[in-house]
C-alpha cells in the first residue's frame, strides 16, 4: 500500500511533473548556490591567484608542477573509473604536504566538487538508452526537456567523467595554487613553446590579479553609487537567492565596460613597448633564469614514475584498463 | 643641481635631432606640432612643459622615432636623426621600432602597461633576452640597469607588489636595458605621490650627470622639476616658444601663465622681488633662502598676521574611535582617532601606505577593523553595507573610470534615479547637477569621448545626485594636468558655496588643493595620526612633516626656513608670503617691497 504523498508524487502525473521539475531545474542550483554561499563573487579574485608558502611542493621545479596535471589527466584517461578514483586519492598527497589556507580549501571543494556533482547529474539525465532501468520516469508533461528520465546507468557514466573531472582540477590546481607566475612562463617556455604563447601566458598572469582587482573596485563603485551586491544572508531562501542572482546578471554590462575599457586601453602601448624591446626579432632568445635540480624534484619524480609504471601495470594486465 | 662637467661613458658630441617642419593629425586642420628645431645632447636633462594639447606627448613621441612608422599621423614632414660623435648619422623614423630603442628608449605615463612580466629582474632581462644577447651581458645589463635607477633590492619582488614610484623606476630600468643613450618620459609623475615623483627625478637626474644620458621628460610638475632641469622647453600650439635654462625660461611668468601654465611658486616669487633676488631665479628652497637671508630680514615675518580663526564647535559628522585595521600580518591602521564635524572639509595627507586610504575606506565601510569604531553621521559603520552606507556618504576613486558604467553623461546623472537606488533628502534633478559640473551642453558625450577632467568631474556629479551628506575624494588631482586640476577647484568651489553643510574628507598628496579647501589637516604616518591641526600650522612642521613623507609647498616650506626653528604657522602661497615679506621688510628697514 503506497503513502498518499508517495502515491501522489510518483504514480500522479501532476506529483510526478513536480519531481520532475525538481530534478532538472532545483539541482543544477546546487552549484550557484555553493559558489555564493562559499566563494561569492567577490571571492573570484583568489580563485586562481598564488598563494605563497615555504612547502617542498612550492619549491618543486615549476617544469614538473605544468607537467603534472598533463601526466595525471593521461593517466586517468588509462585508468577504469574505479581506479581513477584511487588516482584522485592520490592527487590528494601534495595537498596534505600544501597545507592550504581555508579559504582556499572552500573555494577549492566548491569549485572542484559542483561541477563533479553536475556531471553526475547531467550524464543520470541525457546519457541513457531507452533500455536502461531508470530510477524516475519522466512523465509526458516533461517531454520538451528531451530526456526519458533519471537512469542508474547514466548516474554511473557521470560518476566515471566525474572521476576524471576531480583528477584533473585537483592536479591544475596544485600548479596554480603553489606556482608564481613567472615560473609559469619560465616553465611555458623552457617546455619549448612559442614566443608568443609564452609572452601571452606572461601577460594574462601579470594581469589576471590585477583584472580582479579591478573588478573588485568597479563592484565597490557600483555599490557606492548605489547598486547592491551584498551576499544574502539567508541564502537558502529563493528569494533573496534569487535576487541576488537577478541583480548580478543586470550588473554585467555595468561592470564590464570599465573593467574591459581600462583593460584594453593599455594593450596598444604594451604592444609598443613589447616591439621596443625586440619581441620576436630573434628566432631563439637567451635565458636570464636558471633553476637548479634539488631533492624535493628527485623525489616527486621518483613518485611520478612510480604512479606511472602502476598505471602500466594495470593497463597492461587489463585490471585498470578503460 | 646643473651639469656637472661632461657626460661619462658616451662619445662627446653625441645628440639627438630632431627638425620637424610639420606633423597634422588627419581630419585636423592645424598641425599639431610645426617648426621644431631641437638638439638634445648626451648629459642634458630637458624638460618639455605646455598646456594640454600643446603637441608636448606627440613631440616626445616623434623624438623616440615611433612618429610615423608606429603611430600614424595625417602629414609628416620631418626628420629625427641620432648623431654618435663619431660621425656616424642614423635616422630614426625608418629604423625598426627594436632599433630605434637602441638609440632612444621611450617611458610612458602610466607604467602599469609598460610592465608586461610578473617579476623585476625577469622584466628588466626581456630586452636584452630579445636581443639573444649572452647569458652573462643580459644578468650585467639588468644588474647595470637596475642600480642605475636604485632598485637593486626590488629584483625579486613581484611587480604587482610595487608602488607607482618604484614601478615607473622598473620603467626606466627596464628601457636602459636596451641601453640606449637617450631616454624620452612622457608625463612619466603623473600617478606618483611627491616621494614617487621625486624618486624619480632624482634617478633622472643621476642618469644625466652622472651616467652621461641625454634625458627629455615632458612633465607638467614644474615646481618639483625645475631644480633638476638643465633646460626647459615651452611648448604652445605645437611651437617651442621657449628653449633656455629654467632660470631664464620661466621669466617673465607673464608668458606661462598666458600659455596656461603655472610657473614654479619660488619663480613668481623671484620675479615678484625683483629687488631682492636681482638677477637670479630660485629655483629651490635652499636658493631662494640665500637670497631673502641677504637682505638683513628679521626672524619674525609676522605670522600672526595669519591666524586661522577658531573653529566652531560642531556636530559629529564621521568618526574613528582608536581604529586598527590589519591586512594580513601587516598594521594598516594603529588605533587611529579622527573626528570631523558637519560641513568642514579635512585633508588626510601622509606617505604611500601610511593609512590615509584605509581611514577612508573604513569611513565607507569597505574595510572591517579589527578594533575601534567608526561613525559617519551619528551611526556605526557596518562593514560590507556599501550601499546603505552611500545614501549618506559618497566616495570619489582615484581612478573615476571605474565609476562610470552608462551610455552618456545623462544617463550618468540619471543612473540614481533610473536604479531607483536610496538617496539622501531632497535629491538634486541630473539637470541641476548638469549645470553644477559645467557638462550642460554635453549631455549626450559618451562618458569616454570626455577629457580625464571633465570625466573627473561627472563622477564627482554621479556622486551628488545620491544627496549624500558627506563626500570622500580619493586623490581628486592625480593624472590632471593644469587646467583640468583648476576647472575641478572651480567646480569645488562651487558645491562647497551651494551645499554649504557639505562635510569632506580629502586624501590627497597635492598641497595646492590642501592650501585652498582644507579648514584641517590630519596627518598620518604608520597608520597612526601624527598631527591634527589647520594647514596653516601643519606646513610649518617641517621637519615633522618630513619624517611623514609629506612635502609642503615650496613656499611654505621657505617661510618655515625663514623663520627658522617653529614658526607656529606659515603662508601657503606667494600673496601670502609677498605681504608678509613687505611688511617685514618695512621693517627691516630693507630697500625692497613686495610687488
Amino acid at each position: 500500500m503506497w503513502h498518499p504523498i508517495d502515491q501522489f508524487l510518483f504514480h500522479r502525473i501532476v506529483g510526478e511533473t513536480i519531481v520532475a521539475y525538481a530534478i532538472s531545474f532545483l539541482v543544477p542550483l546546487i552549484g550557484p548556490a555553493l559558489f555564493i554561499r562559499f566563494v561569492g563573487i567577490k571571492g573570484l579574485r583568489n580563485v586562481l591567484s598564488y598563494e605563497a608558502r615555504d612547502t617542498p611542493i612550492h619549491r618543486l621545479d615549476p617544469r614538473l608542477k605544468l607537467l603534472y596535471p598533463v601526466f595525471i589527466g593521461v593517466c586517468s584517461v588509462l585508468l577504469s573509473w574505479q581506479w581513477t578514483y584511487v588516482l584522485f586519492g592520490l592527487t590528494l598527497v601534495p595537498w596534505v604536504l600544501l597545507r592550504p589556507s581555508m579559504v582556499r580549501v572552500r573555494i577549492l571543494t566548491v569549485i572542484v566538487v559542483a561541477p563533479a556533482l553536475l556531471s553526475i547529474w547531467s550524464q543520470g539525465l541525457y546519457a541513457t538508452t531507452p533500455h536502461d532501468k531508470l530510477i524516475f520516469a519522466y512523465p509526458v508533461t516533461m517531454f520538451w526537456v528531451g530526456t526519458v528520465g533519471l537512469s542508474r546507468a547514466g548516474l554511473v557514466y557521470g560518476a566515471h567523467q566525474a572521476a576524471r573531472l576531480l583528477v584533473t582540477s585537483s592536479a591544475a590546481l596544485v600548479l596554480v595554487f603553489t606556482t608564481q607566475p613567472s615560473d609559469v612562463v619560465w616553465a611555458t617556455t623552457r617546455l619549448l613553446a612559442p614566443q608568443r604563447i609564452g609572452l601571452a601566458i606572461s601577460v594574462g598572469v601579470r594581469f589576471l590579479p590585477s583584472l580582479f582587482e579591478r573588478l573588485n573596485t568597479v563592484m565597490r563603485a557600483a555599490e557606492v553609487r548605489g547598486y547592491d551586491f551584498t551576499t544574502p544572508e539567508k541564502w537558502w531562501r529563493p528569494r533573496q537567492t534569487y535576487g541576488y542572482a537577478r541583480r548580478m546578471v543586470r550588473a554585467l554590462p555595468l561592470l564590464t565596460v570599465p573593467v574591459l575599457v581600462g583593460s584594453l586601453r593599455g594593450c596598444g602601448q604594451m604592444a609598443l613597448v613589447a616591439d621596443s624591446r625586440a619581441f620576436n626579432v630573434h628566432r631563439t632568445r637567451t635565458t636570464y633564469r636558471v633553476v637548479q635540480w634539488r631533492t624535493e624534484d628527485k623525489v616527486a619524480l621518483a613518485a611520478a614514475a612510480l604512479v606511472g609504471a602502476g598505471v602500466a601495470f594495470l593497463v597492461a594486465t587489463g585490471h585498470g584498463r578503460f | 643641481m646643473d651639469a656637472e662637467g661632461p657626460p661619462r661613458g658616451l662619445p662627446g658630441g653625441a645628440r639627438l635631432r630632431a627638425a620637424i617642419r610639420e606633423v597634422g593629425y588627419e581630419g585636423v586642420a592645424a598641425p599639431v606640432l610645426a617648426g621644431i628645431d631641437l638638439t638634445v645632447p648626451t648629459g642634458e636633462l630637458v624638460v618639455v612643459a605646455g598646456p594640454s594639447g600643446s603637441g608636448k606627448s606627440t613631440l616626445a613621441l616623434a623624438l623616440a622615432g615611433l612618429i610615423p612608422q608606429r603611430i600614424g599621423v595625417g602629414h609628416w614632414d620631418g626628420d629625427v636623426v641620432w648623431e654618435d660623435g663619431a660621425g656616424d648619422v642614423t635616422d630614426l623614423t625608418s629604423l625598426p621600432l627594436h632599433e630605434a630603442a637602441q638609440r632612444v628608449g621611450i617611458v610612458f605615463q602610466n607604467p602599469e602597461f609598460q610592465l608586461i612580466q610578473y617579476q623585476v629582474d625577469a622584466e628588466v632581462a626581456f630586452g636584452p633576452e630579445n636581443l639573444a644577447l649572452p647569458r652573462q651581458e643580459v644578468v650585467a645589463r639588468v644588474a647595470d640597469s637596475l642600480a642605475k635607477v636604485g632598485a637593486t633590492s626590488l629584483a625579486g619582488s613581484a611587480i604587482s607588489s610595487l608602488s607607482g614610484g618604484q614601478k615607473q623606476r622598473v620603467a626606466i630600468a627596464a628601457a636602459l636595458a636596451m641601453s640606449p643613450p637617450v631616454l624620452v618620459l612622457d608625463e612619466p609623475t603623473s600617478d606618483l605621490d611627491p616621494v614617487g615623483t621625486d624618486d624619480v627625478l632624482r634617478v633622472l637626474h643621476r642618469l644625466c650627470h652622472e651616467e652621461g644620458h641625454g634625458v627629455v621628460v615632458v612633465e607638467h610638475k614644474l615646481d618639483e622639476v625645475a631644480p633638476y632641469a638643465d633646460r626647459v622647453l615651452l611648448v604652445v600650439d605645437g611651437r617651442i616658444v621657449v628653449d633656455d635654462h629654467p632660470r631664464a625660461a620661466f621669466v617673465p611668468t607673464a608668458r606661462w601663465r598666458a600659455a596656461g601654465v603655472r610657473p614654479p611658486e619660488l619663480v613668481a616669487l623671484s620675479e615678484a622681488l625683483p629687488g631682492t633676488f636681482g638677477a637670479e631665479v630660485a629655483l629651490c628652497v635652499e636658493e631662494a633662502l640665500v637670497c631673502l637671508d641677504g637682505c638683513g630680514l628679521p626672524g619674525d615675518l609676522g605670522t600672526e598676521e595669519l591666524d586661522d580663526p577658531p573653529g566652531q564647535p560642531r556636530a559629529e559628522a564621521l568618526g574613528l574611535d582608536r581604529v586598527s585595521v590589519r591586512f594580513g600580518g601587516k598594521v594598516a591602521l594603529e588605533e587611529a582617532s579622527v573626528e570631523v564635524g558637519e560641513g568642514e572639509w579635512v585633508a588626510l595627507i601622509g606617505a604611500n601606505g601610511s593609512g590615509k586610504t584605509t581611514m577612508g575606506a573604513t569611513l565607507m565601510g569597505f574595510v572591517q577593523p579589527a578594533s575601534g569604531h567608526a561613525r559617519c553621521f551619528g551611526r556605526p559603520v557596518a562593514f560590507g553595507k556599501i550601499p546603505e552606507q552611500a545614501t549618506r556618504l559618497g566616495y570619489l576613486f582615484q581612478n573615476v573610470d571605474d565609476m562610470l558604467f552608462c551610455e552618456s553623461v545623462d544617463a550618468e546623472l540619471d543612473f540614481t534615479r533610473r536604479n531607483r537606488v536610496p538617496t539622501g533628502a531632497a535629491p538634486p534633478e541630473p539637470s541641476e547637477v548638469a549645470e553644477l559640473i559645467g557638462l550642460e551642453d554635453r549631455l549626450l558625450a559618451h562618458p569616454y569621448a570626455l577629457s580625464g577632467g571633465e570625466r573627473q568631474r561627472l563622477a564627482l556629479g554621479a556622486l551628488l545626485t545620491r544627496a549624500p551628506q558627506g563626500l570622500i575624494l580619493d586623490e581628486p588631482t592625480t593624472g590632471l594636468d593644469e587646467a583640468h586640476a583648476a576647472a575641478l577647484f572651480e567646480l569645488l568651489a562651487r558645491v562647497r558655496t551651494s551645499l554649504g553643510s557639505l562635510t569632506c574628507l580629502l586624501i590627497t598628496h597635492d598641497m595646492r588643493l590642501v592650501a585652498r579647501f582644507a579648514d584641517r589637516v590630519v596627518v598620518v604616518e604608520g597608520g597612526r595620526v601624527a598631527l591634527d591641526t589647520t594647514p596653516r600650522k601643519a606646513f610649518a612642521q617641517v621637519g615633522l612633516l618630513e619624517r611623514c613623507g609629506v612635502r609642503p609647498p615650496p613656499i611654505a616650506a621657505l617661510h618655515a626656513a625663514l623663520a627658522g626653528g617653529d614658526p607656529g604657522e606659515v603662508a601657503i602661497s606667494v600673496e601670502e608670503l609677498l605681504a608678509l615679506l613687505g611688511a617685514s621688510i618695512a621693517v627691516g628697514g630693507a630697500h625692497v617691497a613686495s610687488d
